[in-house]
């Protein structure tokens, strides 16, 4: 594989990015080729026999013809394109079916919409962050947003790795890759899994513009907000991230600043606005509510301190604020502790009130560095 | 009119003869409850066309949301319901029943030669069947603000609400007006064929009609068992799809391609068949191959119902399973080759004129291609991977069901527009219509192909930044392909109002249908004709014939002077019994197949009102059944042309 060259984006195709990708890309254009003779041979000899034949006073059309020999060869002499682009695709089919046995097995979570990856020492993270040349292995599952709701179909799909595999409820799927390539790829889901269709009366929670956020559909436009990023990076440095997830990184001064790149790593901010003042989309505006106390459906008022928040991040359907009882947030407690803390800690320091909050959990990230 | 051997006297009854099936009967009334199959067709053909354009205006507004990222005019949940119904009513109420179920209830008994359908109340029945089936299915769409695609996939169609199963029951219900049209169809080609109307002499209209009609019997069935399963898990918690319960969601994907794939042939085979007709009229030359052709219809229809693993072949089934399918998925492209081959040969030596129905027909064939070959990477497996869902397979669909069944159904409706209507329509207008068409159609397609190889997926509301320009272009074509539409529909609407009147055989055609008046006489024709040529036997023309028209051109008086030598479609006699024809005009068809051609015996059948069903005198002759079913033995010929003649002189 040494010598395998791996093709930038081209007309037609992405960049080859993975083990799989030359393979599957040579018998697209092999059979890309073939299509177009054949087209131009239709197509050519249609126009061709039109033209020539085109009525004229004086030239009637021949008798008609009917050639057996003809119609076997041409019934039967395609077989043999179609023989072998059946086997080629069967082979690399089997290839993709057969993850090597040295593969890393990365777990891998499907929700309405969003996808969770659970890395082998545990770090789950809506990013998934493979090393180069290793293969990798994901074992897929589709999991419910809420208790109410059920799992549903997805499908996980990178275009630069050409690897594309159903996520189905009630059964694990997998796939694997190799990637070649470090780099920044975009993940997709391709199976059609729907919205949160507003209830009776209600209205539009969202402003149009979190549809679309730096050029990438959020996960308010449901489906099509389904995205993810896969980071193809050394093995050293995979290493080390998955390291850092557990400790708070050091380019990051304090818990608060740590929590707010989460926020938007994690994709809170497609249902959480966090601007005071600024209404409210999805999910309540997160500005102002540490330290206050919260109205309840079906629960008396509480205050958003620490234990609140936390419970609100692992399990979003225990107390749900007034006027948000259509609205279902998925479980974030598979988060590492110290990750759920930084999250709390930025979420306090969006509150006036909340400095409380923001100081016990810089306290307790330091106690656990110690 | 000829008048033989006295059985038919001049009376009061004639002018209804001579009145052609629009001025027959008046009022509404009379086409609501008519049993003509001509009107029935016409109904159908008014309700697919208005269910065309409310599926043309949804995908409309599917391609303006797409023109730029973010929100463009709708929401999301706007946009999800809306490309459900730009589907659902696309292909259960306009392209299912498109062909089928409009230009073959026209057509299909009047090139059979015969007065109406086997089962003319059955016919009016699947008719009202069809019209309660889209209501229940777009009032249960909007009532229940479906948004799950065409496809009803469960979980996700059984987590919203009740709608997959009121949805199922709206597709079956549809699907039982199409049963009915296919038993109908079926019995109509074995039964009720003109004397001399063998199976080598069906045109290949009929034969893809026929084809058709079997796969809608055996399949949609299977809808039926879907619903039931449905039901059976909902009221009794019984899991069979739903992964809670112990079922398995796959499983509902099974269900639903193993009626939805050959559903797929019945939405192309009759488009084919319609493309058969254009070619060999506007070429002057029988369609190549004719055999080949008629039975690799045959071959689709069957092995459409071996492939519908080719939906799922990354949905999580396993990896033999998945070789088979795509094994048989490649056996397809051996019929559409042989078909797509055929065509190419017919214009081979023939006289081909460009009239705008032959556009369609050579549309046909450069966008079917396309969509066939596409099909080749859908197929193979490690391509399919890649591919799957996303808009390759989009542009792949589009190809074969707009380039192919929508195409062929706009090219079948050129053509038999003058014989339908009685109206000729503007030429000019007609072509600079295809024009928008053909441009419009490769412009939002063809762009598809490579948004989808670059990993766009279907059914996005939203999209990266990158893939703007391709759809910003895919979306201005498809206003190209809009305003196609539009300048045909005025083109249509102009023609019925202040067009030119039709001749009986405006395109000099062989074809059977061609005989009678435009429009058709209420009965289709005074006698039943007695067939002594093929549909597309060309060479048996005169060049004067192939310019200026067929004898079954002339008017009815000079006909009979001639004695409808040259055509060689005449009508026959209707009448007495056991009398025996003269032998065909000595041609040099009629030469070589001089054995077969033996002396034609009509057997008078006793009058007939025209609603009572014909079966009834079809069943004096059960004991041909058996031999209706193998296509081209001698024997058969003669038992055949033996049919008996079913009178049209009521009283």
């Amino acid at each position: 594989m040494d010598e395998q060259t791996y093709a930038d984006a081209t007309i037609q195709m992405p960049e080859q990015a993975s083990t799989l990708a030359p393979e599957v890309d040579a018998l697209y254009y092999d059979i890309f080729w073939i299509s177009v003779v054949f087209f131009v041979g239709i197509v050519g000899a249609m126009v061709w026999f039109a033209w020539k034949y085109r009525r004229r006073k004086g030239v009637t059309s021949k008798p008609p013809g009917h050639h057996n020999a003809l119609e076997l060869f041409w019934t039967f002499s395609p077989l043999i394109l179609l023989a072998y682009m059946f086997h080629q695709g069967f082979e690399s089919f089997m290839t993709m079916a057969v993850p090597p046995e040295n593969s890393i097995n990365v777990r891998v979570e499907a929700y309405q919409w969003g996808w969770r990856f659970e890395q082998p020492n545990g770090l789950v993270e809506s990013e998934l962050w493979v090393p180069q040349n290793e293969p990798v292995r994901l074992i897929m599952a589709s999991v419910p947003r809420s208790a109410e709701q059920p799992a549903v179909l997805h499908s996980f799909f990178i275009p630069a790795f050409r690897v594309k595999r159903d996520v189905v409820p009630g059964m694990y799927t997998s796939l694997w890759f190799e990637a070649t390539r470090q780099g920044t790829y975009d993940i997709f889901c391709t199976e059609y899994c729907g919205l949160d269709l507003p209830q009776e009366g209600q209205e539009q929670t969202y402003a149009d513009e979190d549809l679309h956020v730096d050029g990438r559909p959020t996960a308010a436009a449901g489906h099509s907000g389904m995205l993810s990023r896969v980071h193809v990076v050394t093995r050293q440095e995979w290493e080390d991230h998955l390291e850092e997830g557990f400790s708070m990184p050091d380019e990051y001064d304090a818990m608060e600043d740590w929590g707010e790149q989460l926020f938007s790593a994690n994709g809170c901010t497609a249902c959480h606005v966090v601007q005071a003042g600024a209404g409210a989309t999805v999910g309540p505006n997160l500005a102002n509510v540490a330290g206050y106390d919260q109205p309840l459906i079906g629960a008396p008022a509480e205050m958003a301190d620490v234990d609140y928040l936390r419970e609100s991040i692992r399990e979003p359907q225990a107390k749900i604020v007034e006027g948000y009882g259509s609205a279902a947030m998925p479980s974030f407690g598979s988060l590492p502790e110290l990750q759920i803390d930084a999250l709390v800690a930025y979420i306090g320091s969006l509150s006036d009130q909340g400095g409380e909050v923001v100081e016990a959990m810089n306290a307790a990230q330091q106690a656990e560095g110690e | 009119m000829t008048v033989e051997a006295g059985t038919h006297l001049p009376g009061a009854h004639d002018e209804a003869h001579d009145a052609n099936y629009l001025e027959g009967q008046k009022g509404l009334l009379s086409w609501l409850i008519t049993l003509d199959h001509k009107r029935i067709g016409i109904m159908y053909l008014l309700s697919v066309v208005a269910m065309f354009f409310v599926g043309g205006v949804f995908a409309l507004l599917v391609r303006t949301e797409l023109l730029t990222p973010g929100r463009t005019i709708m929401n999301p949940a706007t946009y999800n319901q809306v490309f459900t119904l730009h589907g659902a009513i696309m292909v259960f109420l306009f392209i299912i029943p498109s062909v089928p179920a409009a230009l073959g209830n026209f057509f299909l008994p009047i090139m059979l030669g015969a007065k109406d359908v086997a089962f003319p109340r059955l016919n009016l029945m699947s008719f009202y069947i069809y019209v309660v089936g889209a209501a229940f299915a777009i009032f249960s769409i909007i009532d229940k603000s479906v948004d799950t695609g065409w496809t009803f996939y469960t979980p996700y169609s059984s987590s919203t609400s009740a709608s997959v199963i009121s949805m199922t029951l709206a597709v079956f219900i549809l699907g039982f007006s199409s049963i009915l049209t296919g038993v109908n169809f079926i019995a109509t080609v074995h039964k009720l064929r003109a004397p001399g109307m063998h199976w080598k002499r069906l045109p290949l209209f009929i034969w893809g009609i026929y084809a058709t009609s079997v796969i809608q019997v055996l399949a949609t069935p299977v809808l039926a068992i879907t619903l039931f399963l449905l039901m059976m898990e909902n009221v009794l918690t019984i899991g069979i799809f739903d992964p809670r319960l112990g079922g398995d969601p796959v499983l509902f994907q099974h269900f639903f391609w193993f009626y939805s794939h050959p559903a797929v042939y019945i939405m192309i085979l009759p488009g084919m068949a319609v493309v058969n007709e254009i070619i060999a009229t506007f070429s002057r030359r029988k369609i190549f191959g004719y055999m080949f052709v008629a039975m690799s219809s045959v071959a689709l229809a069957l092995l459409g119902f071996l492939v519908w693993g080719h939906h799922m072949f990354v949905a999580g089934m396993s990896e033999y399973a998945t070789m088979v399918f795509s094994a048989l998925t490649f056996l397809v492209a051996i019929p559409s080759g042989v078909k797509v081959f055929n065509w190419t040969a017919t214009l081979y030596n023939g006289s081909v004129s460009f009239q705008s129905p032959m556009l369609y027909g050579l549309a046909f064939i450069v966008l079917f291609t396309i969509g066939g070959l596409t099909g080749l990477f859908l197929g193979t497996l490690s391509t399919d991977v890649h591919l799957h869902d996303t808009y390759f397979v989009v542009a792949h669909f589009h190809y074969v069901m707009v380039g192919g069944t929508v195409i062929g159904f706009i090219g079948g409706l050129h053509y038999w527009w003058p014989k339908m209507t009685g109206k000729m329509f503007d030429e000019t207008l007609a072509k600079i219509a295809f024009t928008f068409v053909f441009i419009g159609f490769n412009m939002t397609f063809l762009t598809q192909f490579v948004l989808g190889s670059q990993g766009m997926p279907r059914r996005y509301y939203d999209y990266l930044d990158q893939f703007q320009p391709l759809h910003g272009f895919s979306s201005i074509g498809s206003y190209v392909l809009g305003v196609g539409f539009v300048i045909m529909a005025y083109m249509f609407i102009k023609s019925l109002l202040s067009g030119e009147k039709a001749p009986a055989n405006p395109w000099g055609s062989a074809g059977y249908e061609w005989a009678t008046t435009s429009p058709p006489l209420m009965h289709n024709f005074h006698h039943t004709p007695v067939i002594d040529r093929g549909p597309y036997d060309y060479h048996l023309a005169t060049e004067a014939e192939l310019w200026d028209g067929f004898a079954e051109d002339m008017p009815e008086s000079m006909r009979a002077e001639l004695g409808a030598a040259g055509g060689g479609f005449a009508s026959g006699s209707g009448a007495d019994d056991d009398e025996e024809l003269p032998p065909p005009a000595a041609t040099a068809e009629a030469e070589e197949k001089a054995e077969e051609d033996k002396p034609v015996t009509a057997v008078a059948a006793s009058p007939e009102d025209e609603d009572s069903e014909s079966p009834a005198a079809a069943d004096d002759e059960g004991s041909d059944d058996d031999d209706e079913g193998s296509d081209d033995d001698e024997g058969s010929d003669d038992e055949t042309r033996k049919k008996k003649a079913s009178a049209d002189e009521e009283e």
